[in-house]
């Protein structure tokens, strides 16, 4: 393994003192001259037909500069692909669920802003509502989405491998359902956003936003702005876990309002908005079967899955094809058959969160494994390890696995949380849970897919480096800083961040799928490459070499071959700037152009590159008086590749566990009949406090991946897939019982257990 | 209705001109800029605008401005002595404490008047103290981290 001199080590976070003394600015946190407030006037009701909105006397209020509604946009729809442009900026002919953004008010401060949307009339003819999958897919059900005929918003269906004849080869057949509740994304920081449009009409929009170049699409399509036309600036963003990604109505609204007033206006969402109105998980009703050898070998598995999305597809398409997908790993399987189904409902939208619907497959295959291990009598880790992908490994499906570390993670994840010792004696209530995963480093979709990186070489030395990746807190930007600095020959503290500014970054196509560290770091390392070969070209003649001989490391430039012979760094920026008069940029893009646009709905392609790998051993203790689940140790055996900073790949594997313990066990975003949230506050809908997650261990599993940057694999999703199941699992383990549905509250585990006394 | 009130807040004396029903949070960033103090939930569950008042954590959101007359407050913009970072600053930098920083000044005044009163914690005391405080990105264990080894520091400090 190459010794790297910042690579691999961990450093400091580029935006650690900025952050730990308040001064970085949030979108909430920023003002412009003269600056209006906005405010959203929301449904009430869950799916309605407008009949009138009145604005007159919000309009006639004192200190409201203007009003607008969903008529005031062009009528423009627009969504994740060409086929499924399916959502307005606000709504024109009807509402689609509790809390939709009906109209809009600036006004001169959020009081009047406040006031005046109690002066805005607003007639509704109810409809009947489309709550879950079943009321979308009955005979009889009511249209949810205006621009489809169906309320099947997509769908994916494939077969891979001979799947009858892998299930006459099995020993031991099992058939479960499985389903998953509705939760929120659960960021801290609320939706908000600032817009300004100048006098030339060009817009600009600062914005919490995760993926800001998918927004500034949207957009622009659905405002019928010129792709020229808007600017945004990305101020740091309060956490994203994909719940950022597209424009909200508060960001059209932002905008329009600003057109309209010609001044700034700004909108903050208060967080029980967040969690009426805004992104969730889909809803899972699953089926799985699988068939397996005697000694646990996977032979075949059929499944199907209907997602319940809401009102639009968002990145839904992806979703059912991801659940589908993500059946073929981490496990060999020889045959698959998989049938899903996203299908429209009048609840809150859903895009996806943390570990994407990989989460839930995952949560499905470890939970049926775990059940099929204990009816044929195999050990779980042996299970695991026996239908572990290894390298070079092709699935059913056509993903091409480089190189995996899984054998070892399970390996790793059993000895340390004691798994042989605790199948000798362990206290009552007491057990582990396992469950593997894997998770790409950035699927190639449709449309513009790549990565891109600038470096600018100031006069002192030091570069200034941009990229079109986003940082949420994950910590990419320090990971870009390490990479250019490795390459580069120089220090840590000699790169700087610079702005995330699309009049000067070069695009992106989005902050997900794990894809930063992968894609934007092969792009860091062409940029460096670039640089080096620009200042190359400028030293070479001075040390009487040819500019391929030249060499950069420890702030030095020299001749490869004769060390000796060199300058330092500073001296060959200063001959570039002041013989040269050339102040220099080195630009690197990246894609991975020998991997497929998958087909959604047959499935068909090689998704990604840079398979990452988790095996996930949760220790839980279950009182069987009252049902409580105490966890109490979570051991993640990961395989990330070359770790770039191992305590921010810590902070992921740490923070995407802790983040699904709240979906396993107690989160839940619920409805009434007519389709009104039932519990969006913070005091009613629970996410994982500091005394509800496990001591969190992450033993590093070091593989090199030979498409990623320094053999790094994408990182931080992973835990994410692997904690249900483990919990699921872990809670089996403990009492006996097994709960398939989410979350897995006290109550359910005491009806169980009683169901199970009663037997 | 409007009334000058006096608020103590890192150690300067500001008068300042508020209604009577704005609470600390929403005079402190916007009134006085001080915009480190974070609002989220507005109902004292997620812990983002914890500012200490007479070095004990309270939520701003909760507590009206002009009832935070004649109290110290301390915001996560009072905590550096210019650039030098108090110790609890410098554990969660060191320690990876930190991913969105959303929830971090939050985190961080709650850890100071936790170390403050008891200087020596256990790790359960540790997430008891921050259990007001959500963190969606870190799931805690490197916050924890920090707050222990910021314990250890500040009571090395203390003895030497």
């Amino acid at each position: 393994m190459k010794n790297y001199k910042v690579v691999g080590k961990s450093v400091e976070r580029t935006d650690a003192r900025v952050k730990v003394t308040g001064s970085a600015r949030y979108a909430g946190d920023l003002l412009a001259p003269g600056m209006l407030h906005g405010k959203l006037l929301r449904s009430p009701t869950a799916h309605a037909r407008i009949v009138n909105i009145d604005t007159s006397k919000a309009r006639a209020m004192p200190g409201v500069m203007a009003v607008i509604t969903g008529k005031d946009f062009p009528g423009i729809p627009f969504g994740t692909r060409p086929d499924i442009r399916d959502q307005l900026p606000m709504p024109i002919t009807k509402v689609h669920h509790f809390g939709e953004g009906v109209a809009a008010v600036a006004a001169v401060d959020e009081d009047t802003a406040e006031a005046a949307l109690d002066l805005i009339e607003v007639d509704y003819e109810e409809l009947p509502v489309v709550l879950t999958a079943q009321d979308a897919l009955a005979p009889d059900a009511p249209l949810v989405n205006e621009f489809k005929d169906s309320n099947i918003a997509y769908f994916s269906d494939f077969v891979f491998g001979d799947v009858d004849k892998g299930f006459e080869e099995a020993d031991h057949i099992r058939e479960e359902t499985f389903s998953s509740q509705r939760v929120s994304v659960g960021f801290v920081e609320p939706h908000a956003c600032l817009a300004e449009v100048d006098a030339n009409g060009r817009v600009l929009l600062q914005a919490s936003k995760q993926s800001p170049y998918i927004t500034w699409r949207h957009m622009c399509r659905a405002m019928d702005i010129p792709l020229s036309g808007m600017r945004i600036v990305n101020p740091f963003v309060g956490g994203g876990f994909s719940g950022k990604h597209d424009p909200f109505d508060v960001d059209f609204a932002a905008v329009k309002l600003a057109q309209i007033t010609g001044k700034p206006v700004k909108i903050v969402l208060n967080y029980d908005e967040v969690l009426a109105a805004y992104r969730q998980r889909n809803a899972m009703d699953a089926r799985l079967k699988i068939g397996v050898k005697n000694n646990g070998a996977i032979t075949a598995l059929w499944a199907e899955n209907i997602l319940e999305g809401g009102p639009i597809s968002g990145i839904g398409p992806f979703n059912i094809y991801f659940f589908g997908a993500f059946l073929n790993i981490p496990y060999k399987i020889p045959a698959i058959e998989y049938h899903g189904k996203l299908v429209y409902s009048n609840r809150a939208p859903c895009g996806t969160v943390r570990g994407q619907e990989i989460v839930l497959a995952q949560f499905c295959i470890d939970s049926l494994l775990h059940m099929i291990g204990e009816d044929i009598g195999v050990d779980q880790v042996e299970l695991r390890a026996i239908n572990a992908v290894p390298d070079d490994w092709t699935c059913a499906n056509g993903i091409k696995v480089d190189v995996a570390g899984l054998s070892e993670c399970i390996e790793k994840s059993a000895q340390r949380v004691g798994w042989k010792e605790s199948r000798k004696s362990r206290p009552e209530g007491r057990g582990i849970g396992f469950s593997c995963a894997s998770h790409p480093s950035g699927p190639r979709l449709g449309g513009h897919f790549g990565s891109a990186v600038m470096l600018k070489l100031l006069e002192n030395g030091q570069v200034i480096i941009t990229q079109g990746a986003t940082e949420i807190g994950q910590g990419s930007n320090t990971v870009f800083c390490q990479m250019a600095a490795e390459e580069l020959g120089l220090p840590f503290e000699d790169i700087i961040q610079g702005v995330s500014d699309s009049d000067s970054t070069i695009f992106d196509s989005g902050m997900f799928g794990d894809r930063a560290t992968y894609w934007d770091g092969n792009a860091t390392i062409a940029a460096a490459r670039d640089l080096k070969k620009l200042l190359a070209e400028i030293v070479a003649p001075s040390l009487k070499a040819n500019p391929e001989d030249i060499e950069f490391a420890d702030k030095r430039v020299f001749v490869r071959e004769a060390p000796e012979r060199g300058i330092d760094w500073l001296s060959a920026v200063r001959k570039a700037y002041y013989e040269k008069g050339a102040p220099l940029y080195g630009r690197g893009t990246w894609a991975a152009l020998d991997i497929d646009i998958v087909d959604w709905k047959t499935g068909r392609g090689n998704l990604v590159h840079g398979l990452d790998f988790i095996a996930t051993a949760m220790e839980v203790q279950v009182d069987k008086e009252t049902g409580k689940v105490d966890l109490i140790k979570a051991v993640h055996g990961d395989d990330a590749g070359q770790p770039i900073n191992p305590a921010m790949l810590e902070g992921q594997v740490n923070g995407g566990s802790a983040h699904l313990i709240g979906h396993a066990l107690w989160e839940e975003s619920l409805y009434d009949d007519k389709g009104v949230p039932l519990n969006y506050s913070w005091r009613d809908y629970k996410q994982p406090t500091a005394v509800d997650v496990p001591e969190c261990i992450v033993e590093h599993v070091h593989t090199h991946d030979p498409f990623g940057p320094f053999g790094a694999k994408g990182a931080g999703e992973a835990s994410s897939c692997s904690t249900l199941a483990a919990v699921a699992n872990g809670i089996s383990d403990a009492v006996g019982v097994r709960i398939k549905d989410l979350p897995i509250t006290a109550e359910k585990i005491l009806d169980a257990l009683k169901a199970k006394e009663e037997k | 209705m409007k009334q000058d009130i006096v608020l103590k807040v890192n150690g300067t004396t500001y008068t300042v001109n508020v209604e009577s029903h704005r609470t600390l949070v929403e005079v402190l960033r916007d009134t006085l800029g001080l915009t480190g103090t974070k609002k989220s939930c507005n109902e004292g569950e997620c812990g983002a605008c914890t500012v200490l008042m007479d070095g004990k954590p309270v939520a701003s959101c909760l507590v009206l401005a002009v009832a935070a007359q004649g109290k110290e407050i301390t915001t996560i913009e009072g905590l550096a002595a210019g650039v030098k970072l108090h110790p609890v600053q410098e554990a969660f930098v060191k320690h990876t404490a930190i991913q969105c920083g959303f929830c971090t000044p939050g985190m961080v005044l709650t850890t100071k008047a936790l170390l403050d009163e008891n200087p020596d914690p256990t790790t359960r005391e540790a997430r008891r103290a921050i259990s007001g405080n959500l963190c969606r990105c870190t799931g805690y264990q490197q916050i924890v981290d920090a707050m222990m080894a910021a314990a250890a520091t500040m009571k090395k400090e203390m003895s030497s």
